[in-house]
């Protein structure tokens, strides 16, 4: 069989294509339980904080670890078991640090603002990943962020539903979303 | 380098395309390989059987409640072949620059 440099071309353009959008496909697989997990998470610790918003540092740190918890056991049982699993509870690690870091640096004292620029980073994250991995992460980040934002800005009454709608609502959404695909 | 007559075919390139980011415990069903490859129902059957027979990728049926299901996951043998007329077509784009 003789292939000319053209026919090489338009297969190895072939193979990226599909590839690519089977790897999209993947991830939003992928992503579905997490995401449906951590809006549940998400609704719960706000409903709560909405109740009681004086513990609310304790309830999202409880909700934080039901959540990382809850991700890599999703993420074992997805993936398997895998030589570098570490890398992803290292990220999260480095992710969780700087930001509270950067509440520390900013002298952040309003839980409320708070939730609204953890909530914002979170956007902020889903739509830096969309770039790589597939819109609909973009798409789901960007209505999680603009709403934050909005929530923090004004401190409507009862804020806390406000991102629990946002945040949670927008995950649970966002998950079953692409799970259609 | 010789091409894999097998994988070269456009369709079986695109099936094993669309399979090659899946990892170990992964599998895509009948109606995503279709969509994704292009195939029609009657020759996608045909094309799995193939690279079924080549020992490049395993097909699985089972029921999900009463419905039939078909997926489908490269083999070891098949992801090396993959890479290797990948490593063929290449090949051939750098020698003709």
């Amino acid at each position: 069989m003789t292939v000319s440099p053209q026919d090489a071309a338009r297969a190895l353009k072939d193979v990226e294509q599909v590839a690519g959008r089977s790897s999209a496909l993947r991830n939003y697989r992928a992503a579905t339980p997490a995401l449906i997990l951590w809006g549940l998470v998400w609704i719960v610790v706000s409903v709560c904080c909405d109740r009681w918003p004086q513990h609310a540092g304790l309830l999202w740190g409880a909700g934080d670890l039901v959540g990382i918890v809850g991700t890599t056991v999703i993420g074992v049982r997805f993936t398997g078991s895998r030589p570098g699993r570490w890398r992803d509870l290292a990220t999260a690690g480095v992710a969780i640090a700087t930001a509270m870091a950067a509440v520390n640096l900013l002298q952040i004292r309003s839980v409320e603002t708070l939730t609204a620029l953890v909530a914002l980073g979170v956007g902020g994250a889903y739509m830096a990943w969309g770039v790589w991995r597939g819109a609909r992460f973009f798409v789901l980040g960007l209505i999680i962020a603009v709403v934050s934002l909005a929530a923090g800005l004004l401190h409507p009454p009862h804020f806390y539903l406000w991102i629990a709608g946002a945040g949670g609502g927008a995950l649970i959404l966002g998950g079953l979303w692409l799970r259609r695909t | 380098m010789e091409p894999d007559d097998i994988i070269h075919q456009s369709t079986r390139l695109r099936l094993m395309a669309a399979l090659y980011p899946l990892t170990r415990n992964e599998r895509l069903d009948f109606k995503r390989l279709k969509a994704l490859s292009g195939a029609t129902d009657g020759n996608l059957g045909g094309h799995l059987a193939t690279l079924e027979k080549a020992g490049y990728v395993v097909i699985e049926k089972d029921f999900v409640g009463k419905k039939p299901r078909t997926r489908a996951s490269l083999t070891k043998e098949g992801r090396r072949a993959f890479e290797r007329h990948l490593d063929f077509l290449r090949d051939i784009l750098e020698q003709s620059q």
